[in-house]
């Protein structure tokens, strides 16, 4: 989406605003008090106070099940007009000074197996940020035998509509905007 | 008439404990509950998991309490050493001033702590205190240095030095009549100070996460954590064992507490 | 050497100095760089012309009123229901009755639990969906969790409140309990057989004895309701903060330059609690514990 531009946002705002006005008096208190974090609200949601809640990361629907938190028939969907998705990011700064070894660890965690680990639920269940068809048949094949949560939508699925993530300078715009017009 | 008012007394009295019980029956029902959602009145599942875990040494649940333990032992010690002998001078002796040592005592217990915290970082962050064991230790003993001066001053206010001049007059050297006739004098006094001085360091939130930045990683730290990651299970179990020395200390020194020292305890605070 | 007494003042100034030097290094450094600051004066990030600017901005902004009165109405609320029911508690628990010792511990208990674990405990209790709804759901009170009245989270400080409640009762009812017992019983009972009723014995008799106390006791729930922040960043709503929420929050504002806001408001905070502490000298002056 490129660095903020006003005409784009007010274009855009205003309908949002509108949106989100119409369905508060369907909304948490009606909208006159929000949750403070996803935290609050997903505990909102284990108890049934909210009918839905939202996640970045699909697979702590099915860690949440695991541990008792939410009930088994809980289940996530993407939004099929767009949802923002990324995935971790691992940075060297400029300055570091032990580039070398900063490089290393980056390879162990994007190697194959690291990345594998980190998918598997009992350890994460994150999906991977890595190309799996481009890991060695043996990882493939060790991929694809991972066990499916049925409350966890599956990546692909996800991947469909996914949209990349807004620059900073978009995200305080809409966070002003929502505190002036909604909030 | 009478037989109501008995009844009606009773009633209370059975409200008062409900009451004064009712924040903590949550925190111990959740700690051994899988999955407590509305409406279940009690778990449907009972488990020792999140107990399990929290005495696991992967939760980091005995790290901060090792490090909590010696934090407020830290403070306490310090406060005592500090606090002891301008007890001892507010409670025997008038002099110039003393009107004003009294109110400075004071205000610390009255101001509350967090605003002179947010005074304290930037002077912390330059002498490389911040996010230290000891810039927690020091930054503890704003709000119970001046509770064990208070404390002391009371214990010397009812003590006779006399006595101490009778020993040395015996012969007794300054050391033996410290350890034989002060000492068994002022050590209930002690006591109690002590134990308060320690249950407010230990009960410190807003403090330690200022200056200690997230990197002394106190007991209440700890549970917030898991409070704030939506881990009910785990913060009730961690509650639980972050309680207990409060109340092992109330049983310990029941007869030792009165309204007096738990005045001044308030100063707690958090 | 050891043998020759020290001159008294000398005495005096080195068994106080330790403390004097720490309360001054600590509290009052902490205090008066809080105050520089609000002018500020914040050499590091080349703030070096003293102004009033942190405190007109602070002034000007209806946030900052919103939020005092608000702290206010939790501070007075807190206090006053804190006060009137612990001495009731102490009125209960001063006569002997089977159990006592029980009651009295169990009453003593929440003086030890730190706010915080209170904080939660309410919460876990106290919301829509808590062991509260839950077991007025049991008895088909409510449907749902909407159902039930929304004392957490709430604009009015409900949940901030009974926490406050809850922690503050066994102490100020200690303090109470501990003059009444130092009352003992002959005061009122002269009351008694001069024909007061028990009403008359307790407005005219009793509450002007323990006065004192509970004076102490109260002004020291106040300031502390008033000047902590963390109670009211757990159960607070959202849209509403406290005067000390506020404080924080513009504390640990990215931008460096709300910084002196945040310290005008401390200094706020400070003032009004610094006029309840001279208050609070003045009234119980002879009640301190070691006059």
């Amino acid at each position: 989406m490129g660095p903020f531009d006003q005409d784009t946002f007010d274009a855009v705002a205003a309908k949002t605003w509108a949106a989100l006005n119409e369905m508060e008096p369907y909304l948490w208190r009606e909208g006159q008090t929000y949750p403070s974090t996803v935290v609050q609200m997903n505990d909102l949601f284990a108890n049934g106070e909210v009918a839905l809640t939202f996640n970045y990361e699909p697979a702590q629907f099915g860690i949440a099940v695991q541990n008792g938190t939410y009930p088994e028939t809980v289940r996530s969907y993407g939004l099929t007009d767009g949802t923002i998705g990324n995935t971790n990011y691992t940075v060297i700064p400029l300055n570091s000074p032990n580039k070398a070894a900063a490089m290393v660890v980056q390879n162990m965690l994007l190697s194959a197996e690291a990345q594998y680990d980190k998918a598997r639920p009992d350890i994460w269940g994150a999906l991977p940020a890595i190309e799996v068809a481009r890991t060695s048949d043996d990882m493939q094949a060790k991929f694809a035998a991972l066990p499916p949560h049925p409350s966890v939508i599956a990546g692909d699925e996800l991947g469909r509509n996914a949209l990349p993530e807004l620059r900073s300078d978009w995200i305080s715009a809409i966070e002003q905007g929502w505190i002036d017009n909604v909030g | 008439m009478k037989g109501w008012g008995r009844w009606f007394r009773n009633a209370a009295r059975g409200l008062l404990i409900l009451w004064s019980v009712a924040a903590l029956v949550p925190l111990g029902i959740w700690s051994f509950a899988r999955g407590w959602r509305f409406p279940d009145v009690v778990p449907r599942t009972l488990t020792l998991d999140a107990w399990r875990f929290a005495l696991s040494d992967s939760s980091g649940v005995l790290g901060s309490l090792w490090i909590s333990i010696v934090i407020s032992a830290m403070v306490t010690a310090l406060a005592l050493i500090i606090g002891l002998p301008a007890g001892r001078v507010l409670g025997l002796y008038r002099f110039r001033g003393k009107t004003m040592v009294e109110a400075a005592v004071l205000a610390p217990l009255i101001l509350p702590g967090n605003v002179i915290a947010l005074g304290l970082h930037g002077v912390f962050l330059r002498l490389g205190l911040t996010n230290s064991v000891a810039g927690v230790v020091l930054v503890h003993l704003v709000p119970t240095l001046p509770y064990m001066i208070l404390v002391m001053a009371g214990v010397f206010a009812r003590y006779d030095p006399a006595h101490e001049q009778q020993a040395r007059s015996l012969g007794a050297t300054a050391l033996q009549t410290l350890w034989h006739v002060t000492l068994p004098a002022i050590l209930p006094g002690i006591l109690v100070g002590s134990l308060f001085t320690f249950l407010i360091s230990w009960s410190q939130f807003v403090l330690t996460l200022m200056i200690g930045g997230g990197r002394v990683t106190t007991l209440p730290l700890l549970l917030y954590g898991f409070a704030t990651a939506g881990r009910n299970d785990l913060t009730g179990a961690i509650a639980i064992i972050y309680i207990l020395p409060g109340i092992l200390a109330v049983l310990a020194t029941v007869r030792h507490v009165s309204g007096r020292s738990a005045a001044i305890a308030h100063a707690g605070r958090a | 050497m050891a043998q020759r007494p020290m001159s008294d003042r000398l005495k005096i100034a080195l068994m106080l100095g330790p403390a004097m030097i720490f309360i001054g290094g600590l509290f009052f450094a902490g205090l008066g760089i809080v105050l520089l600051r609000s002018l500020n004066y914040m050499p590091v990030i080349s703030l070096t012309d003293p102004s009033f600017d942190a405190y007109v901005a602070t002034f000007t902004t209806p946030a900052f009123y919103r939020s005092l009165v608000f702290s206010l109405h939790i501070a007075v609320t807190s206090t006053a229901l804190a006060t009137v029911l612990a001495i009731a508690s102490a009125l209960l628990l001063r006569q002997s009755f089977a159990g006592r010792q029980i009651v009295s511990f169990l009453f003593q208990l929440g003086l030890t639990v730190p706010h915080l674990i209170g904080a939660i405990g309410v919460l876990y209790l106290f919301s829509q969906s808590g062991l509260l709804a839950r077991i007025a759901h049991e008895f088909g009170m409510i449907d749902q969790p909407s159902d039930f009245p929304a004392l957490v989270y709430d604009r009015y400080g409900i949940g901030i409140i009974l926490q406050y409640v809850w922690k503050e009762v066994p102490f100020i009812g200690l303090i109470v309990l501990a003059q009444m017992q130092g009352l003992g019983a002959n005061y009122e009972a002269a009351a008694r057989s001069l024909g007061a009723t028990r009403w008359q014995t307790f407005r005219h008799v009793l509450l002007p004895l323990i006065l004192p106390g509970v004076l102490s006791a109260s002004v020291m729930v106040f300031a502390f309701t008033f000047g902590a922040d963390e109670i009211p960043a757990i159960l607070g709503p959202n849209a509403r903060a406290t005067l000390p929420v506020l404080t924080y929050r513009k504390f640990t504002d990215v931008d460096l330059a709300a910084r002196p806001k945040a310290m005008a408001m401390a200094v706020v905070i400070a003032a009004v609690s610094a006029i309840l502490v001279g208050l609070y000298l003045w009234s119980v002056r002879r009640e301190v514990s070691w006059k």
